[in-house]
Formats: C-alpha cells, structure tokens, sequence
C-alpha cells in the first residue's frame, strides 16, 4: 500500500473511530439538560376540570379568528 | 425542560375503550405548540397514579390503549416531545411491570418510531431497580429514576408517611452531630428511627454520591441514557440553607455525570417558590436555591397592587390570566361547553346548581378596580337561560384583611329578565361597575349588612352566585365575560338551546371554601357515610377519614398547592375533586 494511501487509511479509521465515539456518547446522554416538574396543572380528574389559561395575543387572535367565522 | 405529568386515564372515557377526550388532546396540542415555539423538551409523564394502590397487574390493557392514540395523535411531532410511560410502578414485580413496559414500547413503536420513550423500574422508579430491568431492543429508550435521599431530610415535615414526619423538623444536610434535632418518640423502634440514628451514615455528600454511582453505573453497564425524573426537598421543616446545599450537591454531581434532570415540584410543598408566599413568578422565586440548580432567573422585586389601567377577560373560551376557578358548587359546571358557544368554542355550562352554589373566579394576585370604576369600566357579557323566572347574582367580594370589623364585603348586582328573557337565546348584558350596589358580607356563619366598606382597590374575586334560589333542572350558559370600556359584543349564535340536558341526578359532595386556608368545610347530601381520603400531587395520602353530611378538615399542616379530595360510598359511588390549599 502506498503510504499515501496509508495516511488516508488511518485518517479515514481516525474519523471513523470519532464518529463512533461521538455516536457513543450520544447514547449515554439524554438529548436535554434540566428543568423542572410542572405539577398541579394538568393532573385534574377529567378534561372539563382543567383550568386552561391563554396569553392575551393568543386570545385575541383566536377570538378574532371566530368572530370572523 | 418540561416533565408535565398528566393524568392520563382520567382523560378517557374508561373501560373498555379509553378513548382519550379530544378537548384534553386540544391542551396538550396548545402545550406542545407552546414547548415548540419556545424551543422547550416536553415529557409527558404519565402520572396516574395512587402511592396506596398497587400497579395493577392489568395496567398494561389500559397502557397500550391510551399510548396509542398519544402516539397516533403526536408522532409527526418534532423530537421535543416525550413519552413516559407510568410514573412510578410499585407493588408489583418487576419481571410483570418490566414486561407490560415492552409490550407498550412495542404499542408506541407501531405508529411512532421517532420519539424517545422514557422508561423506568418498578419500585417506585428507584435507582435499585434499574438493574432488574431487561435490556429493551428499542434504541431510543431514556431510562428513568426519582432520587429523593437522605430520605429524612427530604421528606422531614411529611404527614404521608409511616410514622408520620410531621415531627422532624431541622434535620440537617450534611450531618452535623451538634445540629441534629432530638428524635421524636414516635420514632422509636420504627424504621424511620433506624434511619435517625444511622443519619451520620447516611446524611452525607458521600453517600448521595454513592447511591447516585447505582444510576451511573447502571447507564456506564447498558450503554443507554437515564434520567433523574423526580429529585427535591420538602419544604415546611427543612431549613432554606441545606435544602440550597442539597440541590447544590445533587445537581452538581448529576450534571459532573452529564446526567439530565428535574426538579419535584413547581408550586408545591417541594416547589420553585418561597415558603409562605403567594407563588407569583416575579416576585416569589426562591433564588437561591434556583441559583443552586443553575437556572436562570427573570429579575425579582416585591410585589406591589397596582390599578389595573385597562379592561381584562375573565372568561373568554379560556379563564383569564391570573385568574383562578374557585367555584362551590353540586349540579353540574363546564368550563369548555359547545352548547352552541357565541364566541370562539366553548360557553360555560351551568345546571342543576343549589340555592347559594357560585362559579368562582379568584384574582391572584387581588385586583385594584379603583381606576376602571372612576373610569366608567363595566361588565359585560353574553347570558343564556331556558327557564322563564328565575335570576342569580354578579358579584365581586373584596380582600379580607386583618382590620377589625373588616369583612370579605360583597358588592353586586342581580340579573333578572328584566336584563334579558330565558328564552334560550344568547343576550348580551353590560353593567358598568358604578351600577353595582354593597350587599353585604359572610363570614363565620354570620351575615353582617353592608357599611359602605367595599374596597374596589383590593378585590379578591367574582362570583356569578344562585343567590335568590336553586337552578335544579335549569340551566345557564355564559360566554365572553369581560371588564370592559367597550359596549360592542354581539350575538352571532342565533340558535336556540331548549333544554339544558341535566346530567344525571347523583348525591352530590361539595367542598368549600376551595381554595381553602387551614380548614375546609366538605358537605354532602349522600344519606349514609362515605369514605374519604386527601392525596397530594404525588398520590400520598396525607388524609383520610369518614363522613356524613357535613365536617371540617383541618389542613393546618398540609404544605401549600393542590391535592385530590377522592370519596367512595357503600354503593360503589365514588368522585375525585380538586382542592387547593393557600
């Protein structure tokens, strides 16, 4: 094998090997940090007792929308 | 991150099908639409769930219907949605739990192979039983587990366990021999007392770190990513400093292990606020102990009651912002009725209410009206009845403070047909606020008249109140209940709704006041006793009793936020209501 080839070879494994770690520790780590429990809100006992709140746009929006229909 | 726990199965219609409701699947639409704007991970955490009830062996048929139409309903979803499957399995075996966990994997991946699943052990998701789970051959699994040691320090104050921890108090972290409190009697010879006297042992850095090393090592062994779910300090007995340090630790050693992570709870007794206060989220964060998690926090300052300087929905499909449900009433109250709404989707439904029964809606903060009163604001809505005769009360109760002879005063007016017909059509009503007159005040089992003390500058809530007789079989629908300078609402429904379709007639069960300071008053109108216990966010029983008619709990000791008032009677009859503490 020429050493060129030889260098492309290795460098090739080299990126393989990278790849394969990175893939590894992909694995190990959920794809997100921290937060919190947001309790209380959606823990009722049914639908109808799910106290829903809305910013005030998307209020607005949405009540234009149907009034316009 | 957001790990929203919902219950799930309550969201159905219950055996056999479980199909989910589809205004339930409309919130969690918005709240995903929310999480994807904001760029946010959300979990939904299965949380159906009872501490005194073991998993049922039969879960799995109920698992495999609703998580496949979550699948179904989410799976075109971006990767930031999350599926957990059951928080917290316990009183079963973990070869039963872990292979009904696989079978509803499998059930989610017929539809969906996009999204992670979250999983976990029996045992309460305990970092003991991560090992006694099988090695799934699906590749997008996080592996769960809820950490909440040195157990006596983070549940020291807890009423739900057994023997009670309602008597610890000040329990150091980390150990120190000259801070630690004298052991209560109670715990002699119980477990907990074992637990107390081993504390040198177990109440260190060293030892969180230890049993930390279990998860580690557990994801170092299958080569797969876990997840602390749950982790946090029960509030009331526990000093602020340790608790900050133990988030501290905790934290710092999950994230040194690129281990991900969420605190219990938000608003409460292992909340993000500071004890005590009123919860609101720019003035009542505990910053240090969310410094200690490495949040970033919006800037904090003491809260001021300010005039509000422009009208306010109360009810517009939705409750407003800042706006809380306290209604009291037995019959039946919907909040999102599609009897033929005037605006948007949804009206408010409201049958077969008793005489004095309220819809509720409390102000958190309180609201100052001062400046929309001298300012002509008025109320205003759209009301629709169907039975000639009868009329209710629109009323705002101002803040009952600690003056001397103050009282929570009421200030009203009464809505009769000579505002509209019941003719099951829509009609608009506005009444500006200057046309409301004192009625009076309630308290103690006392009526005191009215002496002119009505403050508009700190109001506590509305009520829309059956004040002059029972609905029965009568029914009321409002939409587009708004404080407002403008006189323009509309009637687009023209439609006509005859009969208000009672729901079936039931005993009835009441609890008042709710939200409920340190007592609360439960009544029923079953003839016979009833069975009752109150359980907390997490399904720990912090209550349970018997009654008949009517009595007084005392929640004194209970920590802030919501619980789960469940009864069940000889009959089989049972119900689950929700009731606030503040």
């Amino acid at each position: 094998m020429p050493p060129n080839s030889a260098i492309k070879l290795i460098h090739r494994l080299s990126i393989l090997c990278l790849f394969i770690g990175v893939q590894s520790l992909i694995a190990q780590n959920a794809p997100f940090n921290r937060g919190v429990n947001l309790t209380g809100w959606l823990q009722a006992n049914s639908a109808q007792d799910i106290q829903f709140s809305k910013i005030p746009n998307r209020i607005s929006n949405k009540s234009r929308a149907s009034a316009a229909t | 991150m957001i790990r929203l726990p919902i219950n799930l199965h309550y969201m159905t219609n219950g055996a056999p099908d479980y199909t989910l409701d589809p205004l339930f699947l409309g919130f969690l639409d918005e709240v995903a639409d929310w999480a994807e704007e904001l760029n946010l991970h959300l979990i939904f955490d299965n949380h159906t769930f009872d501490p005194s009830t073991d998993t049922d062996p039969a879960v799995g048929g109920i698992l495999e219907k609703v998580w496949l139409q979550m699948a179904q309903h989410f799976k075109n979803r971006s990767d930031l949605i999350y599926y957990e499957i059951l928080n917290e399995p316990h009183g079963i075996s973990d070869a039963l739990w872990n292979a009904i966990q696989q079978d509803v994997v499998q059930t989610i991946r017929a539809v969906d192979n996009t999204h992670w699943i979250i999983v976990g052990g029996a045992g309460w998701n305990s970092y003991y039983n991560l090992d006694d789970m099988p090695v799934y051959s699906d590749d997008k699994l996080i592996y769960t587990f809820h950490f909440y040691d040195p157990f006596l320090f983070t549940h020291q104050g807890a009423s739900w366990v057994t023997p009670s921890l309602v008597p610890l108090a000040d329990m150091p972290f980390p150990y120190n021999a000259a801070g630690m409190p004298s052991m209560p009697p109670s715990f002699a010879g119980t477990w907990v007392g074992d637990a107390f006297n081993n504390y040198s042992n177990d109440g260190t850095v060293a030892r969180v770190q230890q049993l930390l090393n279990i998860a580690i090592q557990f994801r170092e062994e299958r080569q797969a990513p876990i997840f602390c779910g749950e982790m946090g300090v029960f509030m009331p007995n526990s000093d602020n400093d340790d608790r900050v340090f133990w988030y501290q630790v905790v934290r710092q050693y999950l994230e040194d292990n690129d281990i991900s992570w969420t605190m219990w709870d938000y608003h409460g007794g292992f909340g993000l606020f500071e004890a005590g206060s009123d919860g609101l989220f720019d003035h009542d964060l505990n910053v240090p102990m969310l410094e200690a998690l490495g949040f970033n926090l919006p800037p904090q300052s003491p809260f001021v009651l300010t005039p509000d300087s422009t009208g306010f929905p109360i009810y517009t499909d939705y409750i407003g912002a800042k706006i809380y449900e306290s209604s009291y009433s037995s019959g039946s109250l919907q909040f999102y009725s599609q009897d033929l709404p005037n605006n948007g989707h949804y009206c408010i439904r409201w049958t077969g209410a008793a005489q004095y029964n309220n819809i509720g809606f409390d102000f958190r903060p309180d609201k100052d009206l001062s400046y929309l009163l001298s300012e002509g604001y008025a109320l205003d809505f759209l009301v629709r009845g169907n039975t000639p005769g009868l009329e209710f009360d629109m009323r705002f109760i101002d803040t009952d403070t600690d003056t001397p002879n103050d009282h929570p005063w009421r200030m009203r007016v009464t809505i009769d047909e000579s505002y509209a017909p019941w003719d099951g059509h829509w009609h608009h009503i506005h009444i500006p606020l200057a046309d409301f007159t004192e009625h009076g005040a309630w308290e103690d089992d006392t009526w005191y008249n009215p002496q002119g003390d009505f403050d508009w500058a700190a109001v506590d809530r509305f009520e829309i109140v059956a004040e002059h007789s029972p609905l029965q079989n009568a029914g009321f629908w409002f939409d587009n209940i708004q404080v407002t300078n403008l006189d323009t609402a509309q009637v687009f429904e023209t439609g006509v709704l005859e009969t208000a379709s009672p729901t079936a007639v039931l005993p009835q069960l009441g609890i008042f006041p709710n939200p409920a300071g340190d007592f609360v008053r439960v009544k029923t109108d079953f003839q016979h006793e009833i069975d009752w216990q109150l359980s907390d966010l997490m399904g720990r029983i912090v209550r349970k009793g018997v009654l008949k008619q009517s009595s007084f709990i005392d929640l004194s000791d209970l920590s802030t936020g919501p619980y789960f008032f469940t009864w069940t009677d000889r009959a089989g009859i049972f119900g689950v209501k929700k009731l606030v503490k503040y």
